[in-house]
């Protein structure tokens, strides 16, 4: 089942042609890596993709329907670059901002979680490894206690499709593999889609089904991950 | 460059000699008149302590006023700001509320106290008033500045969920924006009774109106009283402030 398509894609920013007639499709269940130098427009298409930026031209399908409503946005998860936490709030008030979408208004307004939200959002502290963590404040904790609750922020969001732009830039191979570990089970878990963003072949490789090149706003290739070795996946998105 | 710095300079040399010439401003007068300066600080030195039960409710009724001023101005510049903040609010209303804050800054607070003198009478009500006028514009210049400076990717975030603005200022620009916030009530509470003391000058309370009242009944020694209080108040409250934005920091 197709979970998401984007038609010719085009972006024109300030006369500058960003995204050059992008077209991709992702699978239902399926974990995608855009890779490609800097500037290829990979960030820019995933914006796109999220409604932060409008194509000039193209189209963006969602789970077979079109566009992007807010119904849809409901069920669409982000993980920023710099992962977008609330450094001031504690580690259980920034999960919770991902059910946001799930309770009435005025509950969220108020701050007033129903039970069972704060159940899961205690139970995703559990599995990441966050309780001993519930109550600091995010600007005390470390670069990877901060993907996990990044991680466990979008998961409380309950998505189908999460976006991830390069959410383990800051950390060295063991610790972004530690991270990708626990997206990669609760993706299993929960039958999420993922469209990501790597910079790191090894990473890209082992944690993804199919592999986009993406060089100077086109889309070069598409790649089977377990069909190409690492060099020649560098050799690619180097060149 | 160098050359452009140079004519600068010479620029500014000559518009202050200008300045001087077009006020006929002379400070040999200082040393002129020094006989007249001479006898008022003998008289200022020699301080009544007569007054002093005055001077204690005088500073409490500054004090009072500097609260209660900036409390009500601070509170009222979080939401003029949140409007004001165009990453918050819609172009026309933000463009509306940044004239509003920053006309309300760029009248002086004894202007502000003259005006309500008139309105209101004399007295604290036109002081408080006043302060909070002033603050308002102040503090709410500081605070869209920093909610607009804010990280935009957890704005992304809410954007991307399709979260309301009620939703983005409670969870992300409120929480980020307190650590400056408290910062800027403490400052501002200090501001704020360095002001109250002057403002009674004008007749809108507190211990400046005393210090004018003994002024022009020339007791030079019971005004000097009530001006050492106002010393000792407003060290005393930025001193305290500082410590506490310092603690707040660390």
């Amino acid at each position: 089942m197709i979970i998401f398509k984007a038609e010719n894609l085009c972006l024109n920013l300030n006369g500058k042609d960003i995204l050059k007639n992008v077209s991709l499709t992702v699978e239902k269940g399926n974990a995608i890596t855009i890779m490609g130098p800097n500037g290829a427009g990979k960030t820019t298409l995933m914006r796109v993709i999220l409604g932060i930026l409008k194509p000039t031209t193209g189209k963006l399908y969602f789970f077979g329907g079109n566009g992007l409503n807010k119904e849809i946005k409901k069920v669409i998860g982000y993980i920023p670059q710099n992962l977008g936490l609330v450094n001031e709030l504690n580690v259980m008030n920034n999960i919770l901002i991902g059910a946001l979408r799930r309770v009435p208004r005025w509950r969220s307004i108020l701050g007033l979680y129903p039970n069972d939200i704060i159940d899961e959002a205690n139970e995703l502290l559990d599995v990441l490894k966050l309780s001993h963590l519930k109550n600091s404040k995010v600007k005390n904790l470390s670069g990877g206690e901060k993907q996990r609750v990044a991680i466990a922020r979008v998961l409380l969001q309950k998505p189908l499709l999460i976006l991830a732009d390069e959410m383990t830039a800051s950390l060295d191979l063991k610790a972004s593999r530690e991270i990708m570990d626990i997206l990669m089970e609760m993706k299993d878990k929960m039958n999420l889609t993922l469209i990501m963003i790597h910079h790191n072949p090894d990473i890209a490789k082992m944690y993804s089904d199919t592999i986009f090149i993406m060089v100077d706003g086109r889309l070069e290739k598409v790649i089977e991950a377990n069909a190409i070795d690492r060099d020649e996946l560098v050799r690619l998105y180097e060149r | 460059m160098k050359d452009r710095l140079r004519y600068v300079w010479l620029s500014l040399i000559l518009i202050i000699i200008g300045s001087s010439i077009h006020l006929g401003f002379n400070p040999l007068s200082l040393i002129d008149d020094s006989n007249n300066g001479y006898i008022i600080m003998q008289e200022l030195l020699a301080i009544d302590f007569s007054v002093a039960d005055k001077v204690f409710y005088a500073v409490i009724e500054t004090l009072e006023m500097a609260t209660i001023g900036s409390s009500i101005g601070f509170a009222l510049s979080i939401p003029a700001a949140l409007l004001a903040a165009r990453n918050l609010s819609p172009f026309f209303i933000s463009i509306i509320f940044r004239s509003i804050v920053s006309i309300l800054w760029s009248i002086p607070p004894l202007l502000y106290a003259i005006l309500l003198v008139a309105i209101v009478g004399l007295g604290p009500t036109a002081g408080i008033l006043a302060i909070a006028l002033f603050v308002v514009g102040l503090s709410g210049k500081y605070l869209y500045e920093i909610y607009e400076s804010q990280n935009p990717s957890a704005y992304d975030v809410m954007n991307v969920m399709g979260s309301t603005r009620l939703q983005k200022v409670k969870y992300v620009t409120l929480p980020e924006a307190s650590p400056y916030m408290s910062n800027q009530y403490l400052f501002l509470l200090s501001y704020s009774v360095r002001e109250s003391a002057i403002l009674g000058l004008v007749g809108a309370g507190g211990i400046g109106f005393y210090i004018m009242q003994y002024l022009e009944s020339l007791n030079y020694g019971k005004a000097a009283l009530f001006i050492l209080a106002i010393l000792i108040i407003t060290i005393g409250m930025d001193y305290l402030s500082s410590k506490l934005r310092n603690k707040m920091v660390h």
